[in-house]
């Protein structure tokens, strides 16, 4: 499924250099969002339907916070131990790597408060952030099925990659990766420019 | 805020059975179906977009080894609180 998903996006660049306009880039964004709500509202049916897990979840209440909390900084610790490698100042390193893999919102924001190369490299990490998470999570899986899968996908566990989490791992870890890559999301507009006003 | 909306949406449905069991079954492919269109046209963004192009050699790299060590991060702290916190550890065997 993920060489599938990975085909669909190589198609997708090549569609996008050839074959569709770029005045067609707004069209897309809004079509972008009309599926992302589409499938939102079906993975919604999903996670409501597993009513255990929802109990579980009630159980555990705050804890579940440690799950997006270690997501987090394991994102931003990880980026800086490589910024030293990659000739990359350890501020933008940490403000990329806070992006969790919504590329869209990170690499607007360093493009604006820093600049478009900072941006970039903000778009492609967090791209190629989506893309490792798609391509992990059934590997992660096929060894521990269990919660670290939602590990990589940061971010994008609420929206982009929880039908391949739902997919590959059980109803509850799906909920819970919907609940941390939500926590994250409210996280990342604060955390992204928090970093890069020290660079 | 919309997505939220939507996600709300299915789940009330989903957990008061709203829709009954075989709308859903026979809509099941909906979600990977707009998964697929959607990645399609996030690849057309990126097609559309020079600046990614330009300097995509040197930049792309280093955007790539930050993602490994973002992702890595994530796993190694996130395995750390697992062994800390025995409830996360139990959940997941059951």
């Amino acid at each position: 499924m993920a060489y599938l998903l990975i085909l669909t996006i190589a198609l997708g660049i090549l569609s996008g250099l050839y074959v569709f306009p770029v005045e067609m880039l707004q069209h897309i964004e809004q079509w972008i969002s009309w599926g992302l709500w589409l499938m939102l509202f079906f993975v919604g049916i999903e996670i409501g339907q597993s009513k255990e897990a929802i109990k579980k979840l009630r159980v555990y209440g705050w804890k579940v916070i440690l799950l997006p909390l270690s997501i987090g900084i394991g994102s931003v610790v990880g980026a800086l131990a490589v910024s030293y490698f990659v000739k990359l100042p350890i501020w933008e390193a940490a403000a990329v790597g806070a992006g969790m893999g919504w590329y869209s919102l990170s690499g607007i924001i360093l493009d604006q408060l820093h600049s478009t190369q900072l941006g970039t490299i903000a778009f492609l990490a967090n791209v190629s952030r989506e893309l490792l998470a798609i391509l992990l999570i059934p590997i992660i899986t096929k060894y521990t099925n269990n919660i670290i899968a939602i590990a990589p996908a940061g971010a994008t566990s609420m929206d982009s990659t929880l039908p391949i989490i739902a997919k590959y791992t059980s109803p509850e870890i799906t909920a819970l990766a919907f609940i941390s890559g939500a926590i994250l999301t409210a996280l990342i507009p604060f955390l992204v420019p928090f970093f890069i006003q020290f660079a | 805020m919309v997505l939220f909306l939507f996600l709300i949406t299915g789940i009330i449905i989903g957990y008061f059975n709203l829709v009954s069991k075989k709308v859903l079954n026979k809509a099941k492919s909906v979600p990977m179906i707009s998964l697929v269109a959607i990645l399609f046209l996030m690849g057309n963004k990126i097609g559309m977009s020079p600046q990614v192009f330009k300097n995509i050699n040197s930049i792309g790299l280093k955007a790539l080894f930050i993602s490994l060590g973002s992702i890595m991060g994530s796993i190694i702290f996130m395995r750390i609180i697992i062994v800390k916190d025995k409830s996360i550890k139990e959940r997941q065997e059951i």
